[in-house]
């Protein structure tokens, strides 16, 4: 900002120091909390890296943050393959039609995340939808449990994280100029060389926000896994929740909190420069 | 209303089209699944969850009305939401006008600053939480909770104000301050008028986002404090019944009614400036 310089330091001045406000705020309860967690996975029960032993120290641990970081990937990836094609279909319809796709996008991210478990749970319990039509069209012989089940898990993550991964690629999808792909169209190229060539590599970095984006938020996970999953399907944050809430043993919830955090942050930083290079800014809603 | 071009191309890919038009279609069933399941459910006229229902009855209604737990969840949720929505529409506006405004050279790490706590997980923030609250002597107070959610709501105000500023052009505010007008006069009769939408739809989220916030509600409050995702998780935990579809149909009411809300306030902004839109 060249400009501000020229009309004196009044005005710039005047906005720096809005900043101490929130900044304070976030610090005090934010930071402070989290630097906090981490300390404390130092510290409790005694100075050391006791807590990490036994984290990384084999057994079931190890293996729930194994869990974790497999279903998010698992989610990740099978959300950028549905993701792709409907985000490609919204973004070439025009007027009421992508109105009405978008409604259907929206009014289910903004539907409360217990609920859309409940209603999982709904389908996927022993009397549930799922099985009675299984039974019914003589696909199985008696009702299969698929609770608690990796199955459910993964149709309950992913119906949730669809939407971070549809609104970035929609964002991208839809500054392509079209003209481009009628260009590689006219010099030759037929339309699937043309997207090839032109179209998906133009997309890629809504694809990888999204992707970046819908990791992240999977690695943390709580309510789907929670209730669907049960304790072969534990994921880091039910565990956490579960040694803290229930166990009160704060100091190895600190150190799983400690390693959630550093593979979080190191994801956000990527998500940072995704977004840095697609030039979007943090603007795609909820 | 298919697109521009389809019409020329071969017929090979026009049934390739067709074909990603119809998993699309999929698709967005699958999104709003759960809605169909619990309308029809919480009618239901048995104990159990037996999809689809057998026969209806409004029974799941008049136990809702009948429990005042849920009333009272419904009262905290408000009490949390309300207050949550306001000082983060109060943080998230003065962060974004500092980080927009004030020529930072380190904008780009403060923004990730700020908007980080909406990325990492919200058990790492519960449990950093929990101790601070109790050494302030605030566990299961309504001011625990407010705090836990404005930390998750100022990034959502702070991400609206953001875009809404980047849409306007700051020689406006110069040219009132050359005119002589204080930075507050500034702020209150140009820069405020431009981002009002954007802070309303921040706050929106922010109230939205508390509502539905459970994990820091499961830390933080207190049995008289207890917001309604954290009631009907702990009602989920014992025993499946469809008073809980009852209570996810009036959520979801209630919800749509937020997003009819914000389409308006949308709609109405984009049609009063839309010339300053690109």
């Amino acid at each position: 900002m060249a400009s501000d310089k020229s009309t004196g330091w009044t005005a710039t001045a005047f906005y720096r120091w809005l900043l101490v406000a929130p900044l304070a705020f976030v610090g005090l309860f934010f930071l402070w909390p989290i630097l906090n967690v981490i300390l404390r996975s130092f510290t409790d029960p005694s100075l050391g890296v006791a807590n990490y032993e036994r984290v990384f120290g084999g057994g079931p641990y190890l293996k729930v943050l194994w869990i974790t970081v497999e279903t998010a990937g698992i989610v990740t990836i099978l959300c950028a393959l549905i993701a792709y094609p409907v985000a490609y279909v919204i973004s070439r319809v025009r007027g009421s039609m992508m109105s009405l796709m978008m409604a259907f996008v929206v009014v289910s991210l903004w539907t409360s995340v217990v609920i859309r478990s409940y209603a999982w749970m709904v389908v996927f319990q022993r009397k549930g939808v799922l099985n009675q039509f299984l039974v019914a069209a003589d696909i199985v012989e008696r009702p299969i449990s698929f609770l608690p089940g990796t199955l459910a898990v993964n149709v309950g993550m992913v119906h949730i994280m669809l939407p971070f991964m549809l609104l970035p690629m929609l964002a991208t999808m839809r500054t392509i100029d079209r003209t481009l792909i009628s260009a590689a169209e006219v010099m030759g190229a037929n339309p699937f060389v043309a997207f090839r060539k032109v179209f998906f590599p133009l997309s890629l970095p809504g694809l990888g926000a999204g992707s970046a984006l819908v990791f992240m938020m999977s690695l943390g996970f709580f309510i789907t896994p929670a209730l669907l999953g049960g304790p072969r399907h534990m994921m880091a944050a039910v565990l956490i929740e579960q040694q803290a809430n229930r166990l009160l043993d704060w100091g190895l919830a600190s150190a799983l909190s400690t390693v959630l955090l550093l593979l979080t942050t190191s994801i956000y930083l990527v998500y940072l420069r995704v977004m840095k290079s697609a030039g979007g800014g943090f603007a795609h809603g909820r | 209303m298919a697109a521009e071009s389809t019409a020329k191309l071969p017929p090979a890919f026009r049934a390739g089209w067709v074909i990603i038009c119809c998993f699309t279609a999929l698709i967005l069933v699958y999104l709003v699944l759960p809605q169909f399941i619990v309308l029809p459910l919480s009618f239901s006229d048995r104990s159990f969850l037996s999809f689809p229902p057998s026969g209806w009855s409004t029974q799941w209604y008049e136990k809702l009305v009948a429990n005042p737990s849920w009333f009272q969840a419904m009262i905290n949720s408000l009490a949390i939401g309300i207050p949550t929505a306001l000082l983060s529409m109060v943080f998230g506006t003065m962060a974004a006008l500092a980080v927009a405004r004030g020529g930072f050279k380190q904008a780009g790490v403060i923004s990730a600053i700020v908007v980080a706590p909406m990325m990492l997980p919200h058990v790492i923030l519960a449990i950093g939480l929990y101790p601070l609250m109790l050494q302030l002597n605030l566990l299961g107070s309504y001011a625990a909770a407010t705090i836990g959610h404005t930390v998750i709501g100022v990034p959502l105000v702070f991400i609206t104000v953001t875009a809404a500023l980047a849409r306007h052009d700051f020689t406006l505010e110069l040219a009132a301050m050359t005119l002589g007008a204080r930075p507050w006069r500034t702020f209150r009769s140009v820069t405020y008028p431009t981002i009002r939408i954007g802070i309303i739809i921040g706050g929106i989220l922010a109230f939205a986002t508390s509502i539905d916030e459970l994990m820091l509600a499961l830390f933080l409050t207190g049995a008289g404090t207890r917001t309604l995702p954290r009631l009907i998780w702990e009602q989920m935990n014992d025993y499946l019944t469809p008073t809980i579809a009852a209570v996810a149909t009036l959520v979801f009411l209630f919800t749509l009614i937020l997003l009819v809300i914000v389409a308006l306030i949308q709609s109405r902004s984009t049609r009063l400036e839309g010339w300053n839109h690109d």
